[in-house]
């Protein structure tokens, strides 16, 4: 945390907040990561939430419901 | 459906039933997600979640079965959905109490219906993938895949 004194303010300035650190994270994915690398991982994402959103379709059962007796 | 009648065809499957225990309710959901897919429809619709093949409207419906001693069994009318009754109970009958194979079975039926093209491998890694438990499952997964060849699959 830094502070600065200026014309009898008081700045606080903290830029470790939650928003900075995503900020910074993102800055570092995008220096590390080839740019190629990033769309693959958009495309592996991608395809997997299409894989889960096929999976959580409701799937009915095929046929009508049978009559039922008592034994 | 009503919970008389699912009580009535849950009897004939497991003498003893309650839906205290997560195993027993896991059971259930297995259990006539097979039913169902084995062609005798009771009218429940599955969804996919972390154990599996899971009904909300048969839990609801499940829930709803006081009593559980006092419930008669039930029938076909149909001689032939009768004998396919049978027959599942036949084939589940060494199952039935084993969660694991349960789970397996209903999942790799499901996963199989919603992608038909998708190789055996991709599906046993589907599977294995859903649960830390299951990752070192390969060939038992494999295993229950086989008892379900010529049957549901």
């Amino acid at each position: 945390m830094k502070s600065s004194m200026k014309d009898g303010l008081k700045l606080i300035f903290n830029p470790k907040n939650e928003s900075d650190k995503v900020q910074e994270k993102v800055i570092g994915l995008q220096k590390e990561e080839p740019i190629s690398a990033t769309f693959s991982m958009f495309d592996d994402a991608i395809k997997k939430n299409s894989d889960v959103y096929k999976l959580k379709k409701p799937i009915k059962p095929k046929g009508k419901i049978p009559h039922f007796l008592f034994l | 459906m009503n919970s008389l009648a699912l009580g009535g065809i849950l009897k004939r499957i497991y003498s003893d039933f309650d839906m205290a225990s997560f195993s027993n309710r896991l059971k259930l959901q297995k259990i006539i997600y097979l039913l169902q897919a084995s062609g005798i429809s009771l009218g429940y619709t599955y969804s996919y979640y972390l154990y599996g093949p899971y009904s909300t409207e048969l839990t609801k419906e499940a829930f709803q079965i006081t009593n559980y001693k006092d419930i008669k069994e039930v029938g076909f009318e149909d001689k032939e959905i009768e004998n396919k009754f049978q027959d599942f109970l036949k084939r589940i009958e060494n199952h039935k109490n084993d969660e694991f194979w349960l789970e397996v079975a209903s999942s790799i039926h499901l996963i199989s219906k919603v992608y038909p093209k998708m190789p055996r491998e991709e599906v046993v890694r589907m599977i294995q993938e859903k649960r830390s438990q299951l990752q070192k499952k390969g060939e038992e997964i494999k295993a229950v895949w086989k008892d379900l060849e010529g049957w549901i699959l």
